[in-house]
């Protein structure tokens, strides 16, 4: 009873539902890998690959708008063995790649843009134009993302 | 609207202060750069045809007081001690609606859709102090009668229909350069605006450039490559002061490499911590709403609705619990401590508690760190 009554207090109610972009996605995000986190534990198998895999699987769900999203559902229901989804290291090579390229500065660009193609799920599929775009709101994702594992880890710490 | 209106009122206290002001900026480009400290506007010889086409009432004021201070020394004598009051004056009066005026322009500029004649685009950023000048010089006379281009191109964005600017040929040679440039990238600003809006690709051929089929298409696709990349230049901590695209794209291509690095770092120790966390997920679960998400990565609309999202995220919060401290305001900082040291008091019954606080935390900081971040659309 105590405990209803303090918890009342504390409660603080929007009166409109929550419309900005960031909070909808971090929640969202929080509320698909806690669970998933959860389940995890309880089945006392939380090797690092799968936790990649559900931390993955929760940006995916999180941000269904996206064309990005889609090819990292795919990616990750397809494969059975969870593999990594960021390519850092063969972003590195790309890069190391680029820079022995000659002088052409178109072309330059275009291999920047092939890399940036690599780094973005489903990338190669989308023309360039579109991958500028989705590119954007995946930088975005990935910093909220990042932001709602620290605070995980933090709290749990 | 204001400017005149603002103008006239002020100007029985101060006009002929100010005019004069007005008139010693036309006369010494050095005294007034030091005042300012921007473009010298025009010439000297100038003035007189300034004067002849300023209002009569005006311009006989202006003569006035050019009678009582006919030489140069006297003049430069009251150029110095107009200073202070046009620096007090430009501390406070006419010059607050200057800085709203040029927030706007800097806004506008940056999605300069209007054709006024040599709108800029990406003039206008990088010349905010000239357009501090301009401002002001519009301001002290209310028919700018001969204003070089330069403080057409700013002035006209900045004050837009406020004070209408005869669209005149400045033939001074210093600023064809201007022109041409405001030209060229007014014409950029439309064909991307059109390439954005309409089915059909209408490019509009910049001088000296290329008419066939394939480079018209191919200078379409360039041009929508570019608004994308310079959204993406605000998206990426940094990058707005990198010129030319290569070193851009490497900027973004470290940028999305690093926030991946992140992700799994935090996916290792989160792993490492995880059999020790006790989840329970009711309450947050129960309360969430089905919430608006608007979609595509869309640039226009963005700037505008920076400052509305930064309002909301305050505001509309979902309900969460607050930590004792009654403030129904969020300090950020202070806020991690307080909750979970409540957390630890009520641990044994309150469930929840440390899961509210995580998503508390995680909301918390999303919204501290990105009240101006991009608006993502459906």
């Amino acid at each position: 009873m105590e405990r209803q009554i303090i918890n009342k207090k504390k409660r603080v109610f929007s009166l409109e539902p929550n419309k900005n972009p960031s909070a909808v996605f971090t929640r969202k995000y929080t509320s698909h890998l806690v669970p998933a986190l959860k389940k995890l534990n309880m089945n006392k198998n939380s090797s690092k690959q799968t936790v990649k895999h559900e931390v993955d699987m929760a940006l995916a769900l999180s941000a269904q708008e996206f064309a990005w999203s889609r090819f990292l559902l795919q990616k990750l229901s397809s494969s059975t063995n969870p593999t990594t989804t960021t390519s850092s290291s063969d972003g590195i090579q790309i890069l190391e790649r680029s820079d022995k390229e000659g002088g052409n500065e178109e072309g330059e660009i275009e291999e920047k843009l092939r890399e940036l193609q690599t780094l973005l799920p489903g990338g190669e599929e989308m023309n360039v134009e579109e991958m500028l775009s989705e590119i954007g709101n995946y930088i975005k994702c990935l910093e909220l993302q990042t932001i709602a594992l620290k605070s995980i880890v933090q709290d749990s710490t | 609207m204001d400017l005149t209106g603002g103008f006239g009122a002020r100007s029985g206290g101060v006009g002929p202060c100010r005019e004069a002001i007005g008139l010693e900026s036309l006369h010494l480009g050095d005294e007034f750069r030091q005042l300012v400290t921007t473009l010298p506007p025009e010439n000297a010889s100038g003035s007189f045809t300034a004067l002849l086409e300023l209002p009569p009432t005006q311009a006989v004021e202006l003569l006035h007081f050019t009678d009582s201070s006919s030489s140069q020394a006297a003049v430069t004598g009251i150029g110095g001690e107009i200073a202070p009051p046009l620096h007090s004056l430009g501390g406070t009066l006419a010059f607050p609606s200057n800085s709203v005026l040029m927030e706007r322009a800097a806004r506008f500029s940056v999605i300069a859709t209007e054709q006024q004649n040599g709108n800029i685009s990406g003039e206008t950023p990088t010349s905010s102090v000239p357009s501090n000048s301009s401002a002001n010089l519009d301001i002290v006379k209310t028919e700018p009668a001969e204003t070089d281009s330069s403080q057409r191109l700013i002035s006209d964005s900045a004050i837009e229909n406020q004070i209408p600017c005869p669209s005149q040929n400045n033939r001074n040679g210093k600023r064809k350069d201007f022109e041409k440039k405001g030209k060229s990238s007014t014409k950029k600003n439309k064909s991307s605006e059109e390439n954005e809006k309409l089915p059909y690709v209408h490019v509009r051929a910049r001088r000296g450039q290329a008419t066939d089929s394939h480079s018209l298409a191919e200078r379409a696709r360039r041009e929508k490559i570019n608004a994308r990349m310079k959204l993406l230049q605000e998206l990426v901590p940094g990058c707005d002061k990198i010129q030319g695209t290569a070193l851009v794209l490497d900027e973004i291509i470290n940028h999305v490499q690093s926030l991946q690095r992140q992700v799994e770092m935090l996916s290792m120790r989160l792993a490492a911590v995880n059999p020790r966390i006790d989840f329970n997920l009711d309450t947050i679960l129960a309360s969430e709403n089905g919430s608006l998400m608007d979609g595509s990565f869309n640039g226009t609309p963005m700037q505008l609705a920076w400052p509305h999202q930064a309002i909301e995220t305050e505001q509309s919060f979902h309900h969460r619990q607050l930590p004792p401290p009654p403030t129904q305001q969020w300090p950020f900082d202070g806020l991690n401590q307080p909750v979970w040291g409540r957390e630890e008091d009520q641990a044994d019954g309150n469930d929840n508690s440390n899961l509210m606080a995580v998503s508390e935390n995680v909301m918390v900081a999303s919204a501290n760190l990105h009240p101006n971040q991009v608006k993502m659309e459906l």
